[in-house]
Formats: structure tokens, sequence, C-alpha cells
């Protein structure tokens, strides 16, 4: 089945390539804007035990809390070390001039 | 396979290793040597918003109570506190601060009388009959309504609060006197660490406002403790313990931070012996970011509602991270200010908005104590606290 182009230039195939990090790094940090967008930084007050709006905490708003906090580590952790790796990764394979970095694969 | 393994961790220890720079706060971002800082004014805004806006407190405070009673009692004291400096800090800010100050003192006075001093205890402590001395009586409550009229008297005095001040703080020492090792029950049959230093922090400030003299009873008392209520692993005092002395729980980052701050106005040097063992057996950093554990490695306990939500294999706890800045700014510990800092700035997740800061992984009593570390300092020294009071500087 051929995939469409948007999802081809998101997420390409080679996810063990320079510009596949590279752009799951850019998933990590829109996933991120997205959760935040959507206003789930309030549910982060659960870490002391306190639910958002009041009353119980409930499951849904822990699994939210969860959802933010490891959207958050994602962009500020995971994306800027994929996105460093595959900087010097693609630098190494034009040192050593074996090879360009990888470009999205042709299905 | 093998060159993107290496690529990522080379990554990751780069950046890893360097992400503390980009969290790490400026100097004078969060403790400005004079005037209160920038965060300091944000924070301080923001609570007295709520203060001025009934609906935004009450949905603020009805959080915080279904979860732990407690948190609304504690967040006035804190905020009392740093309002108190910031006046002290900035005579420009007293008046407000003044006036924020007596509403909340009002208010809580009124809430006792009124509903009782049950109403800020946590439910297991509802039942006035299971307390052992008679009449019924809460030291947490005694002593931190005390400890917010002494720093209100001392930034300006205010007659009408030295009677009921003195009356309170005459009932606590009488209380204290009566038990083996000196102290009162915040529960029944349960003595806080934490509440008793800060009734005793309460009595230094009336020693000073009106002229009475306890410190035979600070001697005493210092004596006592290093005798029966100190930890022998560690070190640390017990959090908290019965009546007669019999420990109820190890010591606690959630405690000892606060009553190593409050024995600065007691006894200076177990204060500081206090603080080094709870930055050796609680206090850790990790990639330049701080924390600090619940309990000691040595005693673990149950996380609760002290403890918030402990962070797995770290046993980082979010109420001893916030309580430690207090503990840092007060002994002027700087690095240790400063690690503590870069975690709040990396996960305290802050929302400011038209000069208003706070943070969406704290509530109120958190954000108080985060406010109070950053100006604490001038009232502690007015009330004959050493002068490293005046604390860390990043």
């Amino acid at each position: 089945v051929k995939r469409p182009v948007w999802l081809r230039l998101l997420l390409p195939e080679r996810v063990l390539s320079p510009l596949g990090l590279l752009t799951r790094a850019g998933v990590l940090v829109l996933a991120f804007l997205v959760l935040h967008a959507c206003g789930l930084r309030e549910y982060t007050t659960l870490v002391t035990g306190t639910a958002p709006g009041g009353g119980r905490v409930t499951e849904s708003a822990v699994m939210l809390a969860i959802a933010y906090v490891a959207g958050y580590a994602g962009a500020v952790a995971a994306a800027p070390i994929m996105a460093l790796a595959a900087l010097l990764w693609a630098a190494g394979l034009l040192l050593l001039g074996r090879e360009r970095p990888a470009g999205p694969a042709q299905s | 396979v093998l060159a993107a393994s290496a690529a990522l961790a080379v990554s990751a220890a780069i950046w890893l290793g360097c992400l503390h720079f980009l969290y790490r706060p400026a100097a004078g971002e969060f403790r400005a040597p004079e005037a209160p800082s920038l965060r300091a004014r944000g924070l301080a805004a923001h609570h007295l918003a709520l203060w001025t806006d009934p609906d935004s407190r009450s949905a603020e405070i009805g959080r915080m109570r279904a979860t732990c009673q407690e948190w609304d009692f504690m967040g006035r004291t804190f905020l009392v506190l740093g309002l108190a400096d910031m006046a002290l800090r900035d005579p420009g800010l007293e008046s407000s601060c003044l006036q924020a100050i007596d509403a909340i003192v009002d208010e809580t006075l009124h809430i006792e009388h009124e509903r009782g001093f049950t109403f800020f205890l946590l439910p297991y402590g509802h039942d006035e009959a299971s307390f052992i001395a008679k009449p019924p009586r809460s030291i947490f409550v005694d002593g931190e309504i005390a400890l917010m009229m002494g720093a209100r008297r001392l930034v300006r005095e205010k007659p009408e609060y030295r009677g009921p001040m003195r009356e309170r703080i005459e009932f606590m020492t009488s209380r204290m006197s009566g038990s083996p090792v000196l102290c009162a029950e915040s529960y029944p049959d349960e003595c806080w660490i934490f509440c008793n230093t800060a009734a005793l922090a309460a009595t230094r400030m009336s020693d000073i406002l009106d002229g009475t003299d306890h410190s035979e009873f600070f001697r005493r008392w210092v004596a006592t403790a290093r005798r029966h209520l100190i930890e022998p692993r560690t070190g640390l005092l017990f959090s908290s313990f019965n009546l007669a002395g019999r420990p109820c729980d190890g010591p606690e980052g959630s405690s000892i931070w606060m009553a190593a701050h409050c024995l600065q106005l007691i006894d200076a040097e177990f204060a500081r012996d206090q603080y080094a063992r709870a930055r050796q057996e609680l206090g850790r950093s990790l990639l330049g970011f701080g924390y600090a554990r619940e309990w000691p490695v040595s005693h673990v306990g149950p996380a609760d509602v002290d403890s918030g939500a402990v962070v797995p294999v770290l046993g980082a706890s979010p109420s001893a991270s916030g309580l430690a800045l207090m503990g840092a700014a007060a002994f002027d510990d700087g690095k240790f200010y400063g690690q503590l800092t870069a975690s709040l700035n990396l996960a305290g997740f802050p929302s400011e908005r038209g000069g208003r800061l706070r943070y969406c992984a704290s509530n109120q009593v958190g954000d108080a104590v985060i406010l109070y570390s950053t100006v604490l300092g001038p009232l502690w020294r007015k009330a004959g606290g050493p002068a490293e009071a005046e604390g860390a500087r990043p």
C-alpha cells in the first residue's frame, strides 16, 4: 500500500537514518505542542496529589497528566537528543564520505 | 544500528549533561540581594489576586482541601511569612503586604473561632476527645497562628494581636513544658516536629516583641531533643512521636527543612547541624538538578499526603523538594538552591500571565513555600536569627 506523501515526509520508513531521527524529533515536539495547546499543563498539579478541578483525583486526570509529562519529556529530552544524533550522524557520514544522509524512503 | 546507537549515546551524554545550564536561573532571578526578585513579585501577585478574588480563592482552597485540609492552613502561614519578608525588603510594599496579612490572619482566627481548630486538621484529628491533653488543642494550629501574628508584628506592631499572641504563647509553652519531651500534640497523641519547632520560633518572636524570656525553656528543649528525639542512624530529628516521646515516623524531608529553619531562632548551631545532616541524607542532585528525598535511604516509609507523588528509584518528593528550597535559602546554601531552582524551572511547569506567576505542578501551599524561599531572611534576622538567614543567592 502506497503511503501518502505527508506521512512519508512526517515519518520516513528508515527510522535509523539522520533524516528519520530528525523527523521523529520534530514529531515529538509537535505532539507536545498539541498537548500543551489542549491545556494539559494544568493536570501536572497531580504531582502534589491535588486534582486540577478539585474533588477526587480521577483515573482520566492521571492519564492526562502522564501524557503531558511524557510529551514534555519527549520534547525536552528525547527530541533534542535525536536531533543532535541526526546532526552528528550526518556529519560523520559526510566526513567519512561513505554516503549522503538518507532521505525519505521511496515506497 | 551501531552508528545510530553511537550517535544517540553521544548526543544523550552531551544533551543531558548540558540540560541544567538551560534551566539554571540567572543570578537574582529567584533571590535578589535587596528588593524582592521578579519571580517573588510574580508569585506574590498570584497569591494576592487569590486573596482579593473570593471565587478564585475558594476554588483554589477547595482544590487543596479535597486532598489535605492542612494545606489550606499551611498555605496561609507560608504566605504570611513571605509577605512579611517582602514588606521588610521593600518598604514600598509594606502597606499592601500588611493589608493582605491582616486579612489572612483575621480570616484564620474567624474560622478557628467559628468551626474550631479541627477545621484545619486531617479527618483523623477531628475527634477532639481523642486528644490526650485537656482541653484539646493542636500545636499545629496554635503554633502557626502565633507565627503569623509574630511575623505581622515584627513588620509593624499591631496592638490587637499582642494579647492574643501572648496568650497563645503562654498556653503553648505551658503545654509543651508538661510533656516529657517538651512537645505538644498536633494530632491526638501525635507530636510533630514541624509544628513544635514552629511554635518555638513563634515563642522567640514573642520574646523579641514582648520582652519575655524563654531562653531557659529553649535550652531545655534542645537538650531534650538531642537526648530523646534524634533518630540514631541519621542524627536527624524524628518527624513525629507520641507525647511520651516514642517515635511514630522517622525523619522526613517534609518536616526537617522547616524544623531546621525554625530552630535557627532557638539554637543556631543545632539548626545548622540538622540542616547539614538533612542535606547529606535527603538532598540529592542528578545531572545538575537538585531534589530532596522524603526519607533517608536507611528509613523508607510510604508515599502519603505529606510526601506527594514520590519519583520511583530517585525517591524525589515534591513536598520535600519544595521545602528544601526554604532550607537551602535559610542556610545560605547557594549551590543547592541553584540546583533546586533548576529543577523547579524544569519540572515545576511555571505559568505566567499578566505578571502573575504560579507553578502548575504545585498548588497554593507549594507556591507559598516557593515565594517564602525567594524572600526569606529579614524577618528571621529581626527575630534574632543568625545572619546566614539572609540566605542563598545563586
